[in-house]
């Protein structure tokens, strides 16, 4: 086991970490050498995981590196469980809040929208967490619902919001779950409406729904949005109707849990280092993930 | 009788075993009533000489057999303790005993007895509100109650017997919170998940033996080495009945000790002894009617009637509070908001968990508590 | 047979006098400009609650789960349903607490009436007075506006019912019931005593009395013509119907109303006139109906399907009564309700000592013998996604009645949250339903 800061040359600055953030669609990896970062985003292997490690391994090829070149590997997300490789697991929530506190430190909320959930958390002025909310297991509050219609519709995902905002009178979508909203939008073009109406009551329709999870903490400004979903134009706006303010966008809405994954991995080495005290290390090399749930 | 071990793994055991001592009992003659909820006091069939034997769901096992006669939109504890019934686990009672502890229980009630019924069945009704003539109702229903019992065991259940019986139970609550003084040392003696296992445990077993029991780990907790690690995440459970240690366990293996609850089988149930009243009815109405802290009974519209559960979470050093709710759990969910809002005005932060009994969603609940414990770090 | 992809839909009334039910309750439909012109205290108040006593206090009530239904109807529930969410109240709790919650956090947040709620909201409550009749949310409903929303005085009563086996024959059981009964009833008056700051009128109360007695008869006798082939009444106006029932017992325009739908449901099967002409099917109708959509029993019309019967909110034939002392006619008058329902097997429906004196579900007893009165070929339930109190229990029906080879269909929705509507697949079902029948007669031959 390396231990950083110890080793004679080998100053602290220079240390290297990665943050990997497994999500259910897409995996994310902050590789962080001293002061320079390298990113890299690739597939997560559908809903098996299984190429979350290649990720990791492009990611460190791109930055010329080696595995063992890591002193410590933090992984999150919802994959981040069944990751074999990583030192330490620290959930997306703790992860999310630390990388918006270095990109946005006016953030006293975070929405992350993603693939399979959603979630909203609380800030303090200091951007330690003082609370969370995550929404149930329902693909109606999450980028799956967009994904869904899109494929129904036969459109790409990417192309949802910009025709959203052509929408001159939105139609409201009024079925919670994703299946029943898929028929209602299918019978509403089937019935004639106009495409772009549709899908603005569509984003509507979402972003109110992760409104109504999310404000159950009491949702404060600066709001941060974050995750896939916050790509997509039509869903920010709606949000932002429906807060009364503009919400703040990290410059790769992506990779926000994996930079964040990345800070605290390099917090927990600094820790020990000045504890004087071993990192508990619990890494295997990097192999594909293990299924135990 | 076959006792493997004494104290935390003899009440291991009793846990997994599930009804093993009742059964035994039963072959040497004694007759056991399975029963759902305090409503119907214990005391009352120990001293009718029945063994009561609380009903346990079973979160490992998803209800199928009750779909055929009940919805699936209704509280998931309930209709899993009568899919358990369905497929015979509780085969070995001579009947079962209810109470209306919510709407949801005596509409099951009626569809489980109707369909699957048992040898002898009885239903104890309970008003919701704090008003004299509500207790009285409560009183004469427990009234008879007590004929009934008398009826099914055959023995009278004279005031004397029903006075010793309360002093038993009571006294197996004094030895469950001295029990719970171990878990307000940093880091805690005993676990959530063992507290829990003996808990269970003792529901179905009788008093006597479950005093015994309680005696035998109080002692070996205080001896041993190696109960739990120190945690910064220091947790208040609260929730309605929580019978089996899956979450606990779940939630001791994200970062936090659980070091007390409001739960139903937990400090509501001991927190108050019964006291020895005149007419040892009137003792009962005052733990079981006005008390027990479920809150399914009407206790006004102050937001101070909160206040014990902030008590209890400074009683035992708790920096944070888990809402483990089921789903369509009415009285819980109404209280929710007020209840959290309540908590954390006061510092104490709180996180709910929404389930449906059977954990289904794992990785989602460990995420959200594992989060829970960071915070706290 | 094609139709246009349609939303919600609201009913189209059959009879004149649900049309114009407007002229015979005026007091209900213009209570929103009379309290203002009044300056009464206002009570929110549910269903459950004898109606009757606040026409004897002279008091004006807001029902917020009526508001529900109405907000409902126009679709800005789904709103409130969201806000309330916000605010912490789960998603499969009670539709109508849901709108209630949404509609109070938004009067919260604008401070005052919100601009999207219909007939200029709910009014400033003084008081809430609630009942515990049938389901715990209830009286944790008004437990909870009170300690979240406003500190405003809040009474509930506390109607205890027997188990379904409970022994009723037996006199000590029967006294032990009825005085609860008796005992939350005269809270429930004293309560009102004191914030009106006058005893009850029983010269007064009688009259109040008796009226409610005479509304009940007729609109009892109004469902059992109802038995007649063709039906000469569906949902679309029963659903309407109830609001005398519910809102305005014992006054004088709920015997006006239910005189004058007696009489023309009278003339209607004397002259063997139907809502349809020519009904292929027949059913009974479980659950509170979906309030955004009282189209649909239209649309099952259009498909030769009529609704004869009804569960929610139904009533049985009032009891003859010795009113001298009214309130004790009140608590016989719920008591010897509660014994019959008790009798019609209410292994699912426990909840029999309603002081509203109606049904929410009823004894499956009760479901079998509607089998041959209204000579039905099923069943419908709606499942409600949020409602226990309604639904649990539809189960068991549907097993009862297949015994006797009695199809049902259970579909799920809810009767507030237009949410949880789904209008291709709902009406897919219905359709499937209607063809079972179909081919089941046919292999018969020919009709049931």
């Amino acid at each position: 086991m390396a231990e950083y800061g110890k080793e004679p040359g080998k100053p602290v600055e220079e240390l290297i970490v990665a943050g990997v953030d497994i999500g259910s669609t897409m995996t994310k990896v902050v590789i962080r050498n001293g002061r320079t970062m390298s990113t890299f985003i690739g597939p997560t292997g559908a809903e098996y995981r299984t190429l979350a490690h290649k990720v990791v391994e492009d990611a460190l090829n791109q930055a010329s590196l080696g595995f063992d070149d890591l002193a410590y590997v933090v992984a999150t997300g919802y994959g981040r469980m069944s990751v074999p490789f990583a030192d330490q697991q620290i959930t997306e929530i703790s992860c999310h809040a630390r990388g918006v506190r270095s990109l946005l430190p006016t953030a006293r909320t975070v929405i992350d929208i993603g693939g399979q959930d959603s979630k909203a958390i609380k800030l303090n002025e200091q951007g330690r967490v003082i609370n969370f909310v995550m929404n149930d297991k329902c693909a109606a509050g999450s980028g799956r619902f967009l994904e869904v219609i899109a494929e129904s519709l036969g459109l790409k995902l990417e192309e949802l919001g910009e025709l959203s905002l052509k929408g001159d009178t939105a139609i409201k979508i009024s079925s919670i779950c994703t299946v029943f909203a898929e028929q209602e939008v299918v019978g509403h073009i089937a019935d004639g409406r106009r495409l772009e109406d549709v899908l603005a009551g569509l984003h509507d329709s979402l972003a109110s729904r992760v409104y109504s999870m999310a404000e159950r903490i009491k949702l404060e400004p600066d709001v941060v949005l974050t995750g896939g979903v916050a790509k997509n134009i039509g869903i920010r706006k709606a949000m932002e109707r429906k807060l009364g303010y503009q919400v703040l966008l990290p410059p790769e809405p992506l990779l926000t849990g994996a930079i964040g994954a990345a800070l605290l991995a390099k917090e927990l080495v600094l820790k020990a280092i000045e504890q004087g005290q071993p990192l508990k290390k619990e890494r295997r090399p990097l192999e594909a993930a293990r299924f135990f749930e | 009788m076959r006792v493997a071990g004494k104290g935390l793994a003899r009440a291991k055991e009793l846990y997994e075993e599930r009804g093993q001592r009742a059964k035994e009992l039963r072959v040497e003659g004694r007759k056991v009533l399975g029963y759902v909820c305090l409503f119907a006091p214990p005391e009352i069939m120990h001293a009718a000489g029945v063994l009561p034997y609380r009903l346990r769901g079973d979160p490992r096992e998803p209800i199928t057999s009750a779909h055929t006669y009940v919805e699936p939109l209704g509280c998931p504890y309930v209709r899993n303790l009568f899919d358990q019934d369905l497929k015979g686990r509780n085969a070995f009672l001579d009947g079962i005993v209810m109470s209306h502890s919510c709407d949801m229980v005596q509409r099951v009630y009626g569809i489980w007895t109707y369909n699957n019924k048992p040898p002898f069945q009885y239903f104890v009704n309970v008003p919701h509100t704090l008003v004299p003539w509500s207790r009285e109702f409560y009183k004469r229903e427990l009234g008879f109650f007590r004929e009934k019992m008398e009826q099914f065991a055959g023995n009278q259940v004279a005031e004397i017997k029903l006075k010793e019986s309360i002093r038993l139970y009571n006294r197996s609550r004094a030895l469950i919170r001295e029990l719970y003084e171990l878990r307000k040392l940093d880091p805690p003696l005993i676990s959530g998940t063992e507290v829990l296992e003996v808990l269970v445990a003792g529901m179905g077993i009788p008093v006597e033996e479950f005093i015994d029991l309680l005696g035998e780990v109080i002692e070996e907790v205080k001896a041993r080495d190696g109960g739990p690690e120190r945690r910064a995440a220091r947790l208040l459970v609260y929730g309605s009945v929580c019978d089996d240690t899956t979450f606990v366990r779940l939630v001791e293996g994200s970062g936090a000790n659980v070091v007390t609850d409001d739960t139903c089988i937990g400090t509501r149930s001991f927190r108050h002894d019964v006291p020895e009243t005149a007419d040892p009815l009137d003792g009962l109405v005052d733990t079981y009617f006005d008390d027990f802290m479920c809150p399914r009974t009407d206790r006004g519209t102050d937001i101070d009637r909160f206040q014990y559960i902030l008590d209890l979470a400074r009683e035992y050093n708790a920096n944070g509070v888990i809402m483990y709710i089921y789903a369509f759990c009415d009285p819980h969910k109404f209280d929710a908001p007020d209840v959290r809002r309540y908590l954390e005005q006061a510092g104490l932060p709180v996180l709910i968990i929404d389930d449906d009994y059977t954990m289904t969603n794992l990785a989602a609940i460990r995420t959200r508590v594992q989060a829970f414990a960071e915070m706290l770090r | 047979m094609s139709e246009p992809y349609s939303e919600m839909a609201r009913a189209v009334k059959s009879t004149d006098t649900v049309r114009n039910i407007k002229k015979y309750a005026p007091t209900f439909y213009a209570r929103t400009k009379l309290r203002e012109q009044e300056g009464k205290k206002l009570v929110w108040t549910m269903v459950g609650v004898p109606p009757e006593l606040l026409v004897a206090f002279d008091m004006v009530g807001e029902w917020p789960e009526n508001y529900g239904t109405l907000c409902a109807a126009q679709l800005i529930a789904t709103g409130f349903c969201e806000e309330a969410e916000a605010e912490g109240y789960a998603n499969d709790m009670c539709s109508y607490v849901r709108n209630t919650m949404g509609y109070l956090r938004r009067c919260r947040e604008v401070g005052g009436v919100p601009p999207e709620a219909p007939l200029g909201g709910m009014g400033n409550v003084h008081l809430l007075l609630g009942s515990g009749w049938v389901c715990e949310p209830r009286y944790k409903w008004f437990q909870a506006i009170a300690t979240h929303y406003m500190d405003v005085p809040v009474f509930n009563d506390d109607p205890v019912s027997p188990a379904w086996d409970t022994d009723l024959e037996d006199p000590r059981i029967a006294e032990h019931y009825k005085t609860q009964l008796r005992a939350t009833l005269k809270a429930q008056v004293t309560f009102l005593e004191d914030i009106a700051g006058r005893g009850l009128d029983l010269d007064h109360f009688r009259i109040i009395m008796q009226r409610s007695h005479q509304a009940m008869k007729f609109w009892h006798e109004t469902l059992e013509l109802r038995k007649a082939v063709p039906c000469p009444m569906g949902s679309e106006d029963y659903y309407t119907a109830i609001i005398p029932q519910l809102y305005l017992l014992g006054t004088q325009e709920a015997v006006d109303f239910y005189q004058a739908l007696y009489n023309e449901i009278k003339a209607r099967v004397d002259g063997g006139q139907g809502v349809i002409a020519h009904e292929k099917y027949r059913f009974s109708w479980f659950g509170i109906p979906p309030w955004f959509n009282l189209g649909l029993f239209n649309w099952l019309e259009s498909l030769g399907a009529i609704v004869c019967v009804e569960s929610s909110y139904y009533v049985k034939k009032p009891p003859e009564l010795d009113f001298t002392d009214p309130v004790e006619a009140l608590v016989d008058w719920i008591w010897q309700e509660a014994v019959e329902r008790q009798k019609e097997s209410t292994e699912v429906l426990p909840e029999v000592v309603n002081p509203g004196r109606f049904s929410a579900l009823v004894g499956s007893k009760l479901v079998a013998r509607w089998i041959e009165e209204y000579k039905l070929d099923g069943a419908i339930c709606h499942r409600l996604r949020s409602c226990r109190a309604s639904s649990l229990g539809e189960v068991h029906f549907r097993n009862v009645l297949a015994q006797i080879g009695i199809p049902t269909l259970i579909f799920e929705s809810d009767m507030t949250d237009p949410r949880a509507w789904s209008d291709a697949q709902i009406k897919a079902q219905f359709r499937e339903f209607l063809e079972m029948i179909d081919a089941s007669r046919a292999k018969r031959g020919g009709r049931g």
